[in-house]
């Protein structure tokens, strides 16, 4: 050990080393981070139930025509309003059709409806979000500012104007059903990118040199996804409820396309006699809602980014 | 040191009459109220191949300073020149390219790596924004090369910074400064969070690469009086966004001028029983004023031992007092 | 002087998905009556759990003081449980701790005023006319000009400094027996710093109150403390006062520190490597793989005990005490 070495003048002295020493350090133990998702994940009984349930629900709406035992659309006008028995599982609905059979075909209306929306919902409000978060100052305030006008609109009403110029049917649903979401996102995504923008790696790009779009799709974006994938899930709920109401007002998805909220509303004027027509495809809508519900919530916990590589 | 600096300089960088202030705004309207002035007319440059070390408490203004030379924040006022260009107007589109030739480490080596990248592709990052290899294999090569510079094993390229300890973390952000080949590296604390033991290594480390690659700057900014002398050939004090002293390395130390220099000086604990229980400590009062007011005259003569009536009044100017020794007192 | 805290065979445990963090490995340590101890480490080194094992503020889970006994004052205080009444009227009554960030150990929803009397209500059933006065004074004392009027104010009213002034005020107010300042200065400037640790070390001296300095700043031990304990991964490594070990460091782990804190004119030794991960560790010498004079059977055999080197100087390096380097 040379410690005696003085260098009070302003020359650093040259260290005599030829090659940089590498250093054999250990590394923390290594986490498996889809392990430890999966496991915080299901830590909750609930959320393992929802998760099966929906696995179940979009392998019956998947095969709905292998599954479904009579083809929904085929009227019997000789065996209307049938009580259940063995062949119609739940009955016939005022047009002769097998009840259960247009329940499992309407799953695929509501998934396919629901995944549409929130995707439509999540790409416009991410990207208006990433912008007014990523470009602050008076960009961001204009855009919030008419965002939460849209959010002070009541969504149904958003909905019918929408549905109105654009006539019944399932594109106009997704996008009836997405304009009530969006803002939500906007919201949420402008709030997690000024939070992420406040660390020093996105300074750091800056100082390197990179472009304004690389720094907001390749830095900020990527640590803004957790909080996004949380609330499309729980969004998916909420969008499934969204048709059905539409569907119930007669304004969503047009007969005879077979969703659940228009079999809710078919269903109700026989509610005293047939109380089935109405209750198994509410419930139908009550299970999917709720097994998203449940996967959204487990999702927060295990997307929390304070658990990443650490203790239980 | 010459005041009017051409832009034809020797020097890496070179900052005339630098403003940065801060607005402050209040209320409804957002009414500005005031202004932070972080820096106050500062004028500092930097050699090729010299490391100029700013210290200061927290608030004094030096980390805006460093992120004023990489031009991350706009200057208000005055003129920076790096490498000979006056960039302290430049947009972030024109300084693309001389932002190749600059880099910082940043104090917390936990905000300072983006925690969804593995670590190659956080040091590689810089290469590929300047498209500075031509192919994957180079570029491959190259950062197998920064890491170890760097002290790192090349096997952690696909390890995530979490699964890295603060040193290590730290190290990366010293790989990642590297990698455009940079002539000026701002150090902004690098070692203030780091553990004693981790501290020395990169002191260590990033003096070892200046003597290594020959033309490296770096602006050193800490708290720590005793790092900074380790590594600094230059030492400027500053307090309030004001430099109040400057000078060579070892003559800051040998001839302290500055009642602030002296008092942070003491103020530092020295890890040592013998000298500790000899030594003579100036334990200064009151708090360090906000910038936002600070004092009138020289904005230190409130917390100064050897204040004069003059001081409150009339702002003290850097003068030189010998050897390029200067100090901005009214009292020396 | 009489002895105050004796703890013995403290281990505390955290299970993590990684495995079992030994965070503190069967460390005993005194402090006598009066005294200002040192506790010095690297973060992570388990010298802040150790702390709170004491004092009995580890969360469980996933935390569990797995061994040991901490007497203070004749009662062992591992034998309560952590939220029974008898362990809650010794914390702020007889042991106080100060932390880091003052910002995050006061309320900041209730003013200064309220946060003092209520601790000597608490645990003096003091008026609060009385608690109020003795509180200014209090305040007055750690230095905050204009004591009776700032006591009304809120937290964020005060600045760093001021903050951390009002805790050693706090800390101070049922005159205990022990302080235990938690890094309680590092957050500050260098001058404020001073300043504090001024104030701290006339506050004990003044109340006869004993200090533990959890610090990893070896300047702010070689000023003010009496007696030192290095702890490295969870482990005490060395123990003595503070000339026995800078004159003859017998762990190499204190030696390395001593070596790699800058001063004029000297080169930096910085001890190589970075410290061992605690999950699952071995019982053999945590500092091997970093140490100079490390040999084949620091790899092989469990490291040695605290040993007694002479006066009250201890160490646990095997190789140094036998005098084989």
């Amino acid at each position: 050990m040379d410690n005696s070495q003085v260098f009070y003048d302003s020359q650093i002295p040259v260290i005599p080393t030829d090659e940089f020493e590498v250093l054999e350090d250990e590394l923390l133990p290594p986490v498996n981070e889809i392990k430890r998702f999966f496991r915080v994940l299901f830590s909750r009984k609930i959320v393992l139930f929802a998760a099966i349930l929906l696995v179940a629900i979009i392998i019956i709406a998947v095969f709905a025509n292998a599954v479904a035992p009579f083809d929904p659309y085929t009227q019997n006008l000789k065996n209307v309003l049938q009580e259940p028995d063995g062949t119609h599982l739940l009955g016939t609905d005022a047009l002769g059709r097998d009840l259960l059979s247009r329940i499992i075909h309407g799953a695929r209306v509501a998934l396919l409806v629901g995944f549409f929306t929130v995707m439509v919902a999540a790409a416009v409000g991410t990207t208006i979000g990433l912008v007014a978060g990523f470009a602050g100052g008076a960009i961001q305030s204009v855009i919030m500012r008419i965002t939460d006008a849209i959010t002070s609109i009541p969504n149904l009403i958003i909905s019918l104007l929408i549905v109105g110029i654009l006539r019944a049917g399932v594109t106009s649903v997704v996008i009836a059903v997405a304009a009530g979401m969006f803002p939500g996102y906007i919201r949420m995504v402008n709030g997690q990118v000024m939070s992420v923008k406040q660390n020093d790696y996105v300074m750091a790009e800056r100082a390197m040199g990179a472009s304004w779009g690389r720094i907001a799709f390749k830095h900020i974006l990527p640590n803004c996804m957790s909080p996004i994938i949380v609330m499309m899930t729980m969004m998916l709920g909420g969008s499934i409820m969204a048709e059905a109401g539409l569907s119930y007002l007669g304004i969503g998805i047009t007969p005879p396309t077979a969703a659940w909220g228009a079999m809710c509303y078919d269903g109700y004027k026989y509610l005293m006699t047939r109380p089935l027509l109405s209750i198994a495809p509410g419930f139908a809508i009550m299970l999917l809602v709720f097994s998203f519900n449940m996967i959204g919530d487990g999702l927060r916990d295990a997307l929390d980014p304070r658990l990443r590589g650490t203790l239980n | 040191m010459s005041e009017t600096t051409t832009v034809k300089s020797e020097n890496i960088v070179d900052i005339q009459n630098l403003k940065m202030y801060f607005p402050v705004r209040r209320g409804l309207l957002r009414k500005k109220i005031g202004d932070v002035k972080a820096l106050d007319n500062v004028s500092i440059s930097i050699k090729p191949g010299e490391t100029l070390g700013l210290v200061g408490e927290s608030g004094c203004g030096k980390t805006t300073m460093g992120r004023c030379i990489l031009r991350l924040y706009k200057p208000t006022e005055g003129n920076i020149i790096f490498q000979g260009d006056d960039i302290s107007n430049y947009t972030d589109h024109d300084l693309r390219h001389t932002r190749r030739d600059m880099a910082i480490i940043f104090q917390d080596p936990y905000s300072s790596l983006n925690p969804r990248k593995n670590s190659g592709t956080i040091v590689g990052e810089p290469l590929l924004i300047h498209n500075l290899t031509k192919s994957r294999k180079e570029y491959e090569d190259r950062v197998a090369e920064l890491f170890i510079m760097s002290g790192l094993s090349p096997d952690m390229t696909d390890r995530y910074p979490h699964e890295f300890s603060g040193g290590q973390r730290q190290r990366l952000s010293v790989a990642r400064a590297l990698a455009g080949d940079p002539s000026l590296i701002v150090c902004d604390e690098p070692i203030s969070a780091l553990d004693v033991s981790m501290q020395a290594q990169i002191l260590n480390l990033l003096q070892e690469l200046q003597v290594k690659r020959g033309k490296l700057s770096y602006l050193f900014i800490s708290h720590d009086l005793m790092a900074v002398q380790y590594i600094s050939h230059r030492i400027a004090v500053m307090y309030l966004g004001k430099i109040v002293e400057m000078s060579a390395s070892a003559d800051l130390y040998a001839n302290t001028l500055h009642p602030y220099s002296q008092a942070l000086l003491s103020a530092q604990p020295v890890p040592d029983p013998v000298v500790e229980a000899t030594r003579k400590r100036i334990i200064l009062t009151g708090d360090v004023p906000t910038p936002l007011n600070p004092p009138s005259g020289c904005s230190f003569h409130p917390r100064c031992f050897m204040a004069k009536p003059e001081c409150s009044v009339e702002t003290p100017q850097l003068r030189d007092v010998g050897n390029g020794h200067l100090v901005a007192c009214h009292c020396v | 002087m009489d002895r105050l805290l004796t703890v013995t065979g403290l281990s505390t445990e955290f299970r993590t998905e990684r495995g079992i963090v030994k965070a503190v490995n069967n460390i005993s340590y005194t402090v006598n009556e009066s005294e200002i101890v040192g506790l010095v480490g690297e973060s992570g080194c388990g010298k802040s759990v150790s702390q709170l094992s004491v004092m009995q503020l580890i969360p469980n889970p996933p935390g569990r003081i797995v061994a040991g006994s901490v007497d203070f004052d004749g009662t062992d205080l591992l034998q309560y449980k952590r939220e029974s009444n008898e362990m809650c009227a010794i914390r702020g009554r007889y042991i106080s701790m100060i932390f880091q960030e003052p910002m995050t150990s006061l309320n900041p929803a209730l003013t200064i005023c309220r946060q003092m009397t209520e601790v000597m209500i608490e645990h003096l059933g003091t008026e609060y006319k009385e608690a109020r006065e003795k509180s200014i004074d209090m305040l007055d004392q750690v230095g905050i000009p204009d004591a009776a009027k700032r006591i009304d104010d809120y937290p964020h009213q005060f600045s760093g400094g001021m903050r951390q002034r009002v805790m050693v005020a706090m800390a101070m107010l049922c005159n205990p027996k022990m302080i235990i300042a938690d890094e309680a200065t590092t957050a500050l400037d260098a001058t404020i710093q001073a300043q504090l640790l001024e104030l701290l070390y006339g506050m004990v001296d003044k109340y006869k109150t004993a200090l533990v300095m959890v610090t990893h700043n070896l300047g702010v031990v070689a000023r003010y403390v009496n007696r030192i304990n290095v702890m490295y991964a969870g482990s005490i490594v060395e123990s003595g006062t503070v000339n026995e070990i800078w004159a003859n460091p017998m762990h190499p782990y204190t030696e390395g520190l001593l070596s790699c804190v800058p001063r004029l004119g000297e080169k930096l030794v910085p001890i190589k490597g970075m410290p061992p991960s605690l999950v699952n560790r071995p019982d053999t010498c945590p500092f091997a793989a970093r140490c100079r004079y490390r040999q084949k059977q620091c790899f092989e055999q469990p490291v040695s005990e605290l040993t007694l080197v002479e006066g009250t100087h201890y160490s646990a390096c095997a190789v140094k005490l036998e005098g084989k380097v």
